[in-house]
């Protein structure tokens, strides 16, 4: 099956060094913010906002295929392709992610209110962060290309702060807000799958 | 024929740059000849599959690139190099071959390193199979990209400017590779370099503004400019193209300049008449 | 050369579509943000410089591409054989950058001051050094996307700063660690007396001169640019740590100044007399519906500092410096004051007459909303269902009150009846004719009903309040 014996090589050819520069700023914010106390809830949750915001533009670059005008014309689909990448960079942020929430969870005072509601913003940050580069990368197949993920997150993040999409947890808002963001994951997946077509 | 273009029509935003373009490609090697901007890429591209056109009919070794499953299928049996090749600069040599063999369908393990193999030693890699591509000279990535296009032994090999930054032996060697591989498989290749063309080139045709000019064999697209070749000593006044020789003497283009004498004509003549632009090239 | 590089840059980036796109951006935040409020300038200069640093960060990473150009693309090998050398680069992006980032940003901040001052009525100032602050921090962003450039080669540098930026002042708010080193604080009140805003501006601009003799330093220390860097170091330390100190330093309020409209009076702060008529039009349903003689019941109307007890520690009418546009938060609070006050209704007025009347001048303002569940009154949690907005208080927090009559306690019986008499076009009559009986403490509303034309219809509650 070409799809696993694409994995390895596809897996080397992705620049992984932005989910690693951005998962280690994001692990190591969550150890040293308030070093040797507490960490405030509110603060954790900046953090793990924060965390969705980088990672979903680290991401990004992971799209970026510099053997696009190569592979243009091969038989293996470049859906499969991207979408692979797709896929191994967005496990690859989802466990940097997941690391951060532990180190964050571990850190606020016993009884404070879960922030495990952030997971669906920061799942929504990525998929952003990747389909604002995916039409990017269409049709730019250079490095710059993937900034336009970062871009896109930049520009979501003020937008969703005019509408007040960034609730505190143990509020009404907190559950209905981010029902709202669960309803709008799909969007960014369709956009993804749009982008990864086939050039033609 | 294993290549047929029909009304093959192509723009980008307000500028038509495949006007209705109407070819057909045999086995054997068949060279594009023609300007930057002429239409060669886009024209090569979509032949490649890589390229929608906006309109017309191309139908490549039996199949209809229009048709996923069959473009699919085409893509199985098709060579493309195109003009400008990307590369992973930290893969070696025989990774990133090996990496288009996977994307070629080549499942079988084995298999495909003996392929990847087989090309590297076509373009004169398989020295260089653990290099790292960033370690690579112009020349050398220009011939790794060839030999991606090689894997599978394509039917149908499509070639953008192949030849760019080879060294004159490499040059020769790749003549030799091509004019081989055109025995009993369809190659399409465009360049600028009008002597490949003369050298391995059994069809040549010449593209203007989006469409065919010329569509003949060198030798037909030489004889064209029979009588309108010239060698004088002095610089001509009304010559439609001239340059001075390493001899001191001119070699003018179309009508006869004053104590000019007939010289024998050349693909590079043929298609400098054809493009029918007054230039003055000095040598 | 170094003019023409300059020029060509400069001409480049005013062409960039991503730098007007992120002033466009920025202009809608800053408008959507300070169409809520009454516009305070000196509230208003802050979010303006807030939403800039989106032109900020589209500077920071157009500004990084542009100094990063020359190692992309294959332009290494065709410009190192050029006489230019890369410092002159260098040099042209951190001369041009800062100028273009700094005029897209003064072009989106005074197009965002000047559309407010428009539209008023407008309190507070505009604290020029805020709002050049917001320029130099472009300019700044222009010279730390240059050095970033020149010495990481990674792309993804650029926007991973600026979300750590971000978080730094996203967790520092107030700017109460070390503020005065932050690229801006968010949050202001009048009660933490004035920014620090020209010691803040000197920051901003020495460092933004550290960061472009920091990208120049990549191409090799020279004496002209270490003393640059160290002349700038010297003024930015001192100036941070200056803007650190005399933030939130405390001050004493300005005395107020009392004015009259309509026969009420507000004292308010000096620079806020311009929002008087606005709360003299919110209250007009109100007072138009009263005897004259019960207007002398109303105290001073008066201005406080946003604060969350404000006015639960006060009887007069309170207005406060934080002023929302939404006729149900702010605006709702002083009708529902006003009208208890004129009514003279205090604590409980479940089964009066005075609260019937008082939710009837509070519904010929705004919406009358349905009586509070009956745990509402007790003190309550955050969870607890209250029919009153939590008002904002800017950067004090919030007001959750619940009820619409100052937290004093009613049911649905009186909010029925007052719906009953709104529907009655002789209500004004009605109520202005038996004025003292039906203000009086000892009236209930069964004794009302007839002097109001209405029928029994509710069922009033017996049994006392709390």
């Amino acid at each position: 099956m070409p799809v696993i014996a694409l994995l390895r090589p596809l897996a080397r050819a992705i620049d992984w060094l932005p989910v690693v520069v951005a998962a280690a700023l994001a692990l190591l914010l969550a150890v040293v913010v308030s070093p040797g106390a507490d960490l405030e809830p509110g603060h954790g949750l900046l953090l793990l906002r924060m965390a969705g915001v980088l990672l979903g533009a680290a991401a990004a670059f992971a799209l970026v295929d510099g053997m696009e005008a190569s592979t243009g014309a091969v038989p293996v689909p470049r859906w499969v392709r991207q979408w692979a990448r797709t896929l191994m960079a967005g496990a690859a942020v989802a466990v940097a992610w997941a690391a951060t929430y532990t180190v964050v969870a571990l850190r606020v005072p016993p009884g404070s209110p879960s922030l495990s509601g952030a997971a669906v913003e920061a799942a929504l940050c990525v998929l952003a962060g990747l389909a604002g580069a995916a039409p990017a990368v269409r049709r730019n197949h250079a490095r710059p290309a993937g900034l336009a993920g970062a871009a896109v997150l930049f520009v979501l993040y003020g937008a969703t702060q005019m509408a007040d999409a960034w609730p505190v947890p143990d509020t009404a808002e907190w559950d209905a807000v981010h029902a709202w963001w669960l309803a709008a994951l799909p969007l960014p997946l369709l956009v993804l799958a749009a982008a990864h077509r086939d050039v033609r | 024929m294993e290549l047929i273009v029909r009304g093959l029509t192509k723009s980008f935003g307000r500028r038509l740059v495949l006007d209705s373009l109407d070819l057909d490609f045999g086995t054997g090697v068949t060279g594009l000849l023609g300007r930057n901007g002429a239409g060669k890429t886009t024209l090569l591209r979509t032949l490649a599959t890589t390229l929608a056109p906006d309109g017309g009919q191309v139908r490549a070794l039996g199949l209809d690139p229009a048709d996923r499953a069959q473009r699919t299928e085409l893509r199985r049996r098709l060579g493309y190099l195109p003009q400008n090749p990307g590369f992973y600069p930290h893969f070696t040599v025989f990774e990133l071959v090996e990496y288009v063999a996977i994307l070629k369908e080549l499942t079988d393990r084995r298999d495909r390193h003996r392929e990847v193999r087989r090309v590297l030693a076509e373009v004169d890699l398989a020295d260089r199979a653990r290099t790292k591509v960033r370690k690579l000279s112009g020349g050398m990535r220009q011939r790794l990209a060839l030999a991606q296009s090689l894997l599978g032994d394509p039917d149908l090999l499509i070639l953008d400017e192949p030849t760019v930054g080879l060294d004159p032996e490499q040059r020769m060697r790749f003549r030799a590779l091509i004019s081989r591989l055109g025995e009993n498989r369809t190659v399409l290749l465009s360049t600028h370099q009008t002597e490949d063309v003369a050298a391995l080139c059994e069809r040549v045709v010449v593209m203007k503004g989006g469409r065919s000019v010329f569509e003949g064999t060198p030798g037909e697209l030489a004889g064209a400019a029979r009588g309108q070749v010239w060698l004088s000593d002095r610089a001509p006044d009304a010559a439609r193209l001239f340059w001075r020789t390493a001899d001191g003497r001119y070699r003018a283009l179309g009508d006869r300049p004053p104590g000019g004498v007939p010289a024998e004509p050349g693909v590079e003549d043929g298609y400098l008449l054809l493009l029918d632009e007054p230039v003055e090239v000095t040598a | 050369m170094t003019g023409s590089l300059v020029l060509f840059e400069a001409r480049r980036l005013l062409r960039s579509p991503v730098l007007w796109g992120a002033a466009a951006l920025a202009l809608a935040m800053a408008v959507a943000g300070s169409s809520a409020w009454l516009p305070d300038m000196t509230m208003v200069t802050i979010g303006s410089v807030t939403a800039s640093t989106i032109v900020g960060a589209a500077v920071l990473i157009s500004a990084n591409l542009a100094a990063g150009r020359d190692r992309r693309h294959g332009l290494p090998e065709t410009l190192g054989a050029l006489p230019g050398r890369a410092v002159t680069r260098t040099r042209a992006v951190v001369l041009a950058a800062p100028v273009v980032g700094a005029l897209i940003a003064a072009v989106m901040i005074a197009a965002h001051l000047g559309y407010v001052w428009v539209t008023g009525p407008v309190a507070g100032r505009i604290d020029v050094y805020e709002a050049l602050g917001g320029v130099a921090l472009a300019a700044l962003a222009a010279g730390l996307g240059a050095a970033l450039a020149r010495w990481t080669p990674w792309l993804v540098v650029p926007p991973l700063l600026i979300c750590l930026l971000a978080f730094a002042v996203a967790v520092n708010p107030r700017g109460e660690y070390a503020g005065g080193f932050l690229p801006l604080v968010l949050e202001h009140s009048l009660g933490w007396g004035p920014r620090p805003s020209r010691e803040h501006l000197a920051y901003l601009v020495a460092l933004g001169v550290v960061l472009a003799a920091g990208a120049l330093l990549r191409h090799g220390l020279r004496p002209v640019r270490a003393v640059v860097l160290l002349t700038a170091l010297a003024v930015a330390v001192p100036a941070g740590m200056a803007a650190t100190a005399s933030a939130r330093s405390g001050t004493k309020l300005p005395a107020q100044v009392c004015r009259a409209y309509e026969g009420v009076s507000y004292c308010v702060y000096p620079e806020y007399v311009a929002w008087i008529p606005v709360w003299g039009r919110a209250l007009h349903p109100v007072l138009s519906a009263v005897p004259e003689r019960a207007r002398a019941r109303i105290p001073v109307v008066r201005q406080r500092v946003a604060s969350p007890g404000a006015m639960l520690e006060t009887d007069e009418p309170v207005t406060w410096t934080v002023w929302s546009t939404d006729p149900t938060l702010h605006q709702a609070l002083l009708v529902g004051q006003v009208a208890g006050a004129v009514t003279g209704l205090t604590g409980c007025g479940t089964g009066r007459a005075q609260a019937m009347v008082a939710l009837w001048l509070v519904g010929r303002a705004g919406p009358l909303l349905d009586a509070p569940p009956p745990q509402a009154w007790r003190p309550h949690g955050p969870d607890l269902p209250v029919s009153m907005k939590e008002v904002p208080m800017g950067a004090d927090g919030s007001l959750v009150v619940p009820g619409q009559l100052h937290g004093a306690q009613y049911g649905d019986a009186e909010v029925g009846y007052a719906r009953r008499l709104l529907e009655r076009p002789d209500a004004v009559e009605r109520v202005r004719a038996h004025w003292d009986t039906l203000t009086a403490p000892g009236t209930t509303i069964k004794q009302a009903l007839p002097l109001l034309g209405l029928r029994e219809e509710f069922p009033v509650k017996e049994e006392p309040c709390p």
